[in-house]
């Protein structure tokens, strides 16, 4: 591995460990408050959510996207639930819902809207599959569609008090934004209630996510 | 007389066992990530008669020490773990 590579992979690295930004289930346990980032040189999506069952949340989130028609930012108010969950020896698996509504600011124009949006995800200690999908529809710009895939396997399986290391390749498809389509290999981290990722598209865009809960 | 005896003898013994602490070990369904796992460490640790919350990913345990003399019922340990999002399997006290 040459060093420019090595060095490119470490700065990686130090990027998510210092990024502020955090990341967790739309719900999480009763009574944790959780801050959640997800950032892409298109998509900056970040949420404050605030479990007070260990089956809803309420949440506070922040968009702001690039499309080929203009800028686009919203603030919403969101609520989320847990619609299942199965809990089996050597897995977990959620489906989660959430519903909103904000304000939107896009180019000059103020308006408003509302976001649906459905999550799955099922995880072993070695494997770990999600799947999402979220609608939004302004009074104003474009209509936002969003669905995402990932895959992740786990380097080891680490116990409780160790940080756990994971291989995920996720695909997204949001045909309104500037890059409808990105697929990006990340490189996962969590140990105790931090969580970063950190990767970059097959086009070189970096993707930065943190999360914690508390 | 002897009678007696013996019944404070009965009783003291069961004073003396029950001011030990406690061993218990949970056996918990969907515990396979420990990001995921904090809010059991947290909840347990908020009270006052638990001594030390111990999770092991690998054989589903959640081991918890309580203080001398203190005890936590079943009730309460299944409430912690469903809040916390997992379900609990089995409690075994020692």
């Amino acid at each position: 591995m040459g060093w420019l590579l090595r060095s490119k992979i470490l700065i990686l690295i130090l990027i998510g460990s210092i990024a502020n930004k955090i990341y967790a289930h739309p719900v999480s346990y009763k009574g944790s408050v959780s801050f959640m980032s997800w950032t892409q040189p298109y998509l900056t999506d970040i949420w404050t959510t605030y479990s007070f069952r260990p089956d809803m949340a309420v949440a506070a989130r922040y968009m702001k996207m690039n499309m080929p028609e203009g800028n686009f930012q919203t603030e919403l108010a969101q609520y989320d639930v847990l619609l299942k969950r199965w809990n089996k020896p050597n897995y977990q698996a959620n489906i989660y819902a959430y519903g909103g509504y904000g304000a939107v600011r896009f180019n000059d124009l103020n308006g408003t809207t509302g976001i649906a949006g459905l999550e799955a995800d099922a995880e072993s200690r070695k494997y770990y599959i999600s799947g999402k999908s979220e609608w939004m529809r302004p009074s104003v710009g474009p209509n936002f569609d969003h669905y995402e895939l990932r895959l992740g396997v786990a380097a080891y399986e680490a116990e409780f008090n160790e940080i756990a290391s994971w291989l995920i390749l996720q695909y997204q498809y949001h045909p309104s934004l500037a890059k409808p389509s990105v697929l990006t290999p990340l490189a996962r981290f969590f140990y105790k209630n931090v969580l970063w990722e950190t990767g970059a598209s097959l086009d070189g865009d970096i993707m930065i996510n943190l999360m914690f809960h508390f | 007389m002897k009678t007696k005896w013996f019944v404070i003898m009965i009783a003291s013994s069961l004073v003396s066992v029950s001011s030990f602490a406690k061993d218990i070990a949970i056996t918990v369904d969907g515990m396979v990530c420990s990001f995921c796992a904090q809010g059991i460490t947290k909840s347990f640790k908020k009270l006052p008669e638990i001594k030390s919350v111990d999770v092991k990913l690998d054989d589903h345990f959640v081991y918890l020490k309580t203080q001398d003399g203190k005890d936590i019922s079943d009730e309460s340990i299944n409430k912690i773990i469903l809040d916390a999002g997992f379900n609990v399997q089995k409690i075994e006290r020692k």
